[in-house]
């Protein structure tokens, strides 16, 4: 916080008490409209279709998506009020936060992690459970790797993947007799 | 002495390698994500079918006691919850383990259960009968308050913006609507896809939201998943003996909670230790320190959690009602080999119910060397493992847990999506908690809520139906309490701290 | 031991599991594997119940386990919207329910046909009965309609679900008997039954199953089955009272409409075998069920005589016009 206080008393008082009652976005000022505005909207949607269903069906969804919309637009109403600071200009304390990994890092390893396990998904009925999880293993594996791969360490790496996908199968598969899916290679 | 007879005849060596083999069986299946305690008991079933009676109870008994303390691993250290009962362990345990004290919160975790477990056993001894005609006593409207009070929890859970909290519930709330409705028979919300018939399945959403996040933060980075001193320190059993010696009242009270909780065969365990949770934070100091890591938070959910084993089983054996899901398949395992519940469970047949408490007792009492044993082994391999391998492995846990539930591939796409969302809601501040709090507490306010509607439009008066009975207003009472007491409290000590500063610039 | 029993037949279910794809469907080994059993409701209810007094008697007479999976969800919609997906060798079978198959592809978007469920056995049902506590004032079921006769709308009933049996039940019973009750769905006959007990509503649409569990708790007024159930000699059938009323949850077993006529002409058999076991009929009994066999051939007549009702109870209902 005292960084925070050693920044405003270089600007002039008045926008050092603006600044001060401002609401600290937590990513970017736009994201803090956008966001509340989505679950509006969303939630306007959701409130439209409850024209369809039963009185006893609608009641409980029609209420909830109510008050969605008045959380919403209650917190507009504050961000219009008080004012809404970016979380960059306000040096936020990255120890305290626990979503403070979530600005920084790699993007396309974000983006590969979850490309990879949503193609796992979608191709399980598909491929049969052993294939998509050994190529899904050695795929995240890739992806999760920073150091420079040694012949020794792939293969030791390799050997325990095979090893573990293997000895969930085993314990899903047989023990616990959870129907895996083993593909439909013919109806491909 | 009857008791003590029995009690003995379930320490045959026999029992006691069933009860150590439960213990353990339920622990490794309780931590993996996606197989839960119903599950675990529910594989068990027809392999007891050959066993003794006594020895059956035992053995559910045990890997039932197991899975539920399992399900502490996965949440303290890799925020995912092993079974719904262990979501409130994240909160704290998570963040304890992140800053290097992975292995004094599953060991916290450890003593905690075993003491939650005892208390829930000997509420199940000594005051079943008594009890479970508390468990009659909420109908439709006392649980819709039950609801209402789990959810006034929002305003602790959403650190930065309550109005944040409430549009998160909300969203929650809306997720748990999806499917076809219990009353009314409304198909809702599923844009004629048969996958979303069967809404939105509570433990794979649990997965999404909180394991997805950690993994696709986890790639992000080179820097390891846990802080680690690099310095063995055991099981730190002195340290988690010491706070929780310290945070005794803290853990009474919760595991009290957790007993009293599960005996409404509505709720289960993870209003249990959702309700406790809020309760350790309102009363504690520093209500701030909770969800940051505070030690209380994790003693607070597992005394509660394992206290509804014991506290379950007095509607299941006394009225045939079963407390909790594990309950009903433990219940129908019994009616099979033949048993009926009843009052002369604890009378004429009291035999066999003194055998399964006092299996229930062992398995307790094994929790805690077994515990501190797999405890450390799974903390040293989760701080061990290099990063290559472990979100794979963890990757692959949460694929084969989401598809194990209801043995549905589609699950899995449904879980990713919540946890891609998740991510992305709480880059802007909205944390999971709230979501997964209007998702499990959905369908019980919504039923309680249209279910006490059609009594009240019955009856003539919709008025007495929902403020009437003694325990609704005491119910509502709480819960008012639970949003007003924090504003109260904080009013007051920005009061007292005025004063200390005036007082300090007025010499 | 037991246990080592367990450990053989799991080091025979993984051989078997290996050599799968060489295993052909032929009625005459048939079952060559164990039996997949999926429920299409959670643990703990009497389907699963039912399902698991089965299992011990199958693996007497086929050597080969029956295991029981759950594919919870939609009230056994998403089960059953799958079931064609299954393989389709008979050795995956699941659990088929009545009123739910012919009533919830009334409503929309149900994901399944009544005709994508090839049923090829009904085993039991649990009969239609109007439950009250142990001290309630209703001692016959005239009490009970007096006492809703006289005031419109406030006796009220708790039952499992919207557009289950008990919603069929209670809608059918108010037609025949002329009154007007409140019926309240719960998730379930245990909440069904727990607001019973409590006091929360003066009657339950339940099952005799449900008065076999709490015998000493409540007091069944009427059973809707042809005849008086052994465990409750003493008490009256809605026909002996004047009200045509047979019916209840019927539970059989059904296979991918893809599997050959021969396995499931086989299925059909063992089940029979098993039905026709005294000590499964008593085991059955006890909890309240009633037997009955409608083997492969009778069931597409079964099937269409009981849909006939059910359609008339469900333009009652307003789910259909």
């Amino acid at each position: 916080m005292s960084a925070v206080h050693n920044r405003s008393t270089g600007r002039n008082t008045s926008a050092a008490r603006k600044e001060k009652h401002a609401i600290q976005a937590s990513c970017s000022r736009a994201s803090e409209y956008l966001v509340p505005t989505l679950f509006v909207v969303g939630a306007g949607l959701c409130l439209w279709e409850t024209r369809e269903m039963s009185q006893l069906g609608a009641v409980f969804p029609a209420v909830i998506s109510l008050v969605v919309i008045v959380a919403g637009l209650l917190r507009l109403g504050q961000l219009g009020l008080r004012g809404v600071v970016a979380s960059q200009e306000r040096g936020s304390d990255p120890s305290s936060d626990p979503s403070s990994d979530s600005g920084s890092g790699s993007t396309p390893r974000r983006l590969a992690l979850v490309g990879i396990m949503l193609a796992w998904a979608l191709a399980l009925p598909w491929l049969g459970f052993l294939l998509t999880g050994l190529a899904s293993f050695v795929g995240l594996m890739m992806v999760a790797q920073y150091r420079r791969w040694h012949p020794r360490r792939l293969a030791g790496h390799l050997l325990t993947g095979a090893v573990l996908v293997a000895f969930f199968y085993a314990l899903f598969a047989l023990v616990l007799n959870v129907p895996l899916p083993a593909g439909r290679w013919f109806t491909l | 002495m009857d008791l003590i007879v029995h009690a003995l005849g379930a320490l045959s060596p026999l029992n006691l390698a069933l009860a150590l083999l439960g213990v353990t069986a339920g622990i490794v299946i309780g931590a993996l994500p996606g197989l839960s305690a119903t599950m675990a008991v529910a594989v068990l079933v027809p392999v007891t079918f050959g066993m003794a009676p006594e020895s059956a109870l035992i053995m559910l008994g045990a890997i039932y006691t197991g899975a539920i303390y399992g399900g502490s691993y996965s949440a303290i250290l890799v925020n995912t919850p092993g079974t719904p009962s262990a979501i409130a362990t994240t909160f704290d345990g998570y963040p304890m383990a992140r800053r290097g004290d992975g292995d004094l919160a599953v060991t916290l975790s450890t003593i905690a259960s075993v003491v939650g477990g005892l208390v829930g056993v000997l509420a199940l001894l000594l005051l079943a009968p008594l009890l479970a005609q508390v468990a009659l006593s909420f109908g439709p409207v006392e649980y819709f308050w039950l609801a209402i009070f789990g959810l006034t929890l929002i305003s602790a859970l959403s650190e930065d913006s309550t109005l944040k909290g409430f549009m998160g519930a909300g969203f929650g709330l809306l997720l748990s609507t999806v499917g076809v409705a219990v009353i009314g028979g409304d198909i809702r919300y599923t844009y004629g896809s048969p996958v979303l018939l069967g809404g939105i399945e509570t433990v794979s959403a649990l997965i999404g939201l909180y394991c997805i996040p950690v993994l696709i933060d986890l790639v992000a980075t080179p820097a390891a998943h846990l802080k680690v001193d690099g310095v063995s320190r055991g099981v730190r059993f002195r340290e988690g003996m010491a706070i929780a010696i310290k945070g005794k009242l803290n853990l009474l009270r919760s595991a009290t909670i957790g007993t009293g909780v599960a005996i409404l065969p509505g709720a289960g365990g993870s209003i249990a230790s959702l309700v406790s949770y809020s309760e350790a934070r309102r009363v504690a100091d520093e209500p701030a320190s909770f969800g940051k890591g505070n030690p209380q938070g994790v003693l607070a959910t597992e005394a509660a959690n394992n206290a509804t084993v014991g506290g379950g089983f007095i509607p299941t054996l006394v009225l045939g009602i079963p407390g909790t899901p594990p309950d009903a398949v433990i219940l129908g395992a019994l009616l099979v080999q033949g048993f009926r519940t009843g009052p002369e469970l604890f009378t004429t047949n009291a035999g066999i119910t003194y055998t399964f408490v006092a299996g229930l007792f062992l398995a307790t009492c094994l929790l805690l060397p077994l515990g501190l044993l797999i405890g450390r082994y799974a903390f040293k391999s989760i701080i061990s493992i290099p990063k290559a391998l472990l979100v794979p492995t963890i990757a692959f846990m949460t694929v084969i847990g989401t598809y194990a539930i209801r043995n549905s591939a589609s699950d899995v796409v449904i879980m990713l999506c919540l946890g891609v969302l998740g991510w992305v809601l709480n880059r802007y501040g909205f944390r999971p908690s709230p979501i997964v709090l209007g998702l499990i507490l959905g369908p019980i306010a919504e039923q309680g809520f249209v279910q006490g509607f059609l009594m009240g439009r019955a009856s003539g008066s919709l008025f007495a139906t929902f403020f009437g009975g003694p325990i609704s207003l005491t119910i509502i009472a709480l819960s008012l309490l639970s949003v007003f007491y924090p504003m109260v409290k904080a009013r007051r000590e920005a009061r007292r701290q005025d004063k200390t500063i005036n007082g300090e610039a007025s010499p | 031991m037991r246990l080592s029993h367990t450990l053989t037949l799991t080091a025979m279910l993984a051989a078997s599991t290996l050599v799968a794809p060489l295993a052909f469907a032929d009625a005459e080994d048939f079952p060559a594997k164990d039996v997949q059993y999926v429920i299409p409701f959670g643990p703990g209810g009497e389907s699963d119940i039912s399902a698991r007094l089965q299992q011990k008697y199958f693996e007497e007479i086929t050597g080969q386990q029956l295991i029981i999976q759950y594919m919870p969800g939609g009230g056994g919609a998403v089960g059953w919207s799958q079931l064609n997906d299954m393989t389709a060798d008979g050795h995956t079978i699941m659990g088929s329910n009545l009123p739910h198959i012919v009533l919830k592809p009334m409503g929309k978007d149900a994901g399944f046909a009544t005709e994508d469920v090839n049923n090829f056995y009904f085993f039991h049902y649990s009969p239609d009965a109007i439950l009250v506590r142990e001290d309630s004032p209703y001692q016959t079921l005239d009490d009970l309609i007096e006492a809703a006769r006289q005031a419109p709308g406030v006796v009220t009933f708790s039952g499992s679900g919207t557009y289950s049996a008990n919603d069929v039940a209670n809608t059918r019973f108010q037609q025949l008997a002329d009154v007007t009750t409140t019926y309240i769905p719960f998730k379930g006959t245990g909440a069904a039954v727990t607001a019973l007990l409590g006091g929360q509503v003066q009657a339950e649409w339940g099952y005799t199953t449900v008065a076999a569990n709490h015998q000493d708790k409540v007091r069944m007024l009427a059973v809707a089955a042809e005849e008086r159930h052994p465990l409750f000699p003493d008490v009256p059938t809605f026909q002996e009272l004047g009200y045509d009323m047979v019916g209840g949850a019927y539970r059989g077993m059904a296979v991918p409409s893809e599997t050959p006529a021969d396995v499931q002409a086989r299925l059909s058999e063992i089940f029979d075998q098993i039905n026709q076991n005294p000590q499964f009929r008593q085991e059955m009994e006890d909890l309240g069920f009633v037997l009955m066999d409608v083997g492969n051939d009778d069931v597409a007549d079964f099937l269409a005589e009981q849909s006939q009702q059910y359609e008339t109870s469900a333009r009652e209902l307003g789910l259909i016009d």
